[in-house]
């Protein structure tokens, strides 16, 4: 089974960044999603199967909290895994987010190996090591 | 810890970890005119229940397109300029919220932007810390802690 990867970011960069880390990943990855803020992935969510949402926290128009508490309002999105990757350094809001159903954090700056290991305990074993195969590229 | 050395750990770990960029902050700028040179300037603010600090990240412009190229696991070529700003802004970010973690949830992290902050800083406690990089001077990353 391949999975839908929706990657919410306000940082144009960043999204590049993790979308590449899914490439190389070894999992079996289907599409890959972008949403620049909480609003906007929720327009995606409508109108796409996603499996996994990978989102950051800090975001204008609509933040990953809120985003969050949207997303666990709604019947039809609850039980879709979301793992944070953010800046946030505060432990407090961090556990808030946890307490919200957030699967878990990766704080920025990561490592590759950081996204990897959460998307293991989601998707299970990845199907090749990581950087075996590099299924392109849209930079 | 002091905020000088705070902001030290948080700028290596986050150029090495995620700009792959070694970065030094001892050498000589006499020589060098880095100030006369293209600059980008980006900044943070961390708000604290009665106090606020500002990050401000000043890099050659130059050597920011090329943190972002390594960024992105690009050529240099290919970066935008809203991807050069876009990473400049990012690095604020993060070293924002490595100093967020550091005091222990004190203060809450903003949004990063483009160019200098609009508050003025007078009567506020700054320190500047150079960047180098192969010994030359590539910027400047200044923390402001207003009361």
């Amino acid at each position: 089974m391949a999975y839908n990867i929706l990657i919410v970011d306000d940082s144009n960069s960043m999204r590049k960044v993790i979308r590449k880390v899914l490439q190389i990943s070894g999992f079996k990855v289907g599409e890959i999603f972008e949403a620049s803020n909480g609003e906007e992935a929720l327009k995606v969510l409508n109108s796409k199967w996603v499996d996994i949402i990978l989102s950051d926290i800090h975001m204008p128009v609509m933040d990953g909290y809120q985003f969050l508490s949207e997303l666990r309002r709604r019947e039809e999105f609850k039980d879709i895994p979301v793992v944070l990757i953010t800046t946030e350094g505060d432990e407090n809001k961090l556990q808030k987010a946890m307490s919200m159903g957030a699967q878990g954090y990766i704080r920025k700056p990561f490592e590759p190996d950081q996204i990897r290991e959460y998307l293991k305990g989601i998707m299970g074993e990845p199907v090749y090591a990581m950087g075996g195969i590099d299924e392109g590229s849209d930079f | 810890m002091r905020w000088a050395e705070l902001m030290k750990e948080a700028i290596s770990n986050t150029l090495e970890k995620m700009f792959y960029t070694l970065v030094e902050f001892d050498g000589s700028d006499e020589e060098s005119n880095w100030k006369d040179k293209k600059r980008v300037v980006s900044h943070i603010k961390l708000t604290g229940q009665d106090s606020m600090l500002v990050i401000t990240v000043d890099l050659l412009e130059a050597v920011a397109f090329q943190i972002a190229a390594d960024f992105m696991g690009v050529v240099v070529e290919k970066v935008k300029q809203e991807d050069m700003e876009d990473c400049l802004k990012e690095l604020a970010n993060m070293i924002g919220g490595y100093c967020v973690s550091s005091s222990k949830g004190k203060y809450s992290l903003g949004l990063p932007q483009i160019g200098y902050p609009s508050e003025t800083m007078i009567g506020s406690f700054c320190w500047t810390i150079p960047l180098f990089i192969l010994g030359e001077k590539c910027g400047e990353v200044t923390i402001c802690s207003k009361d």
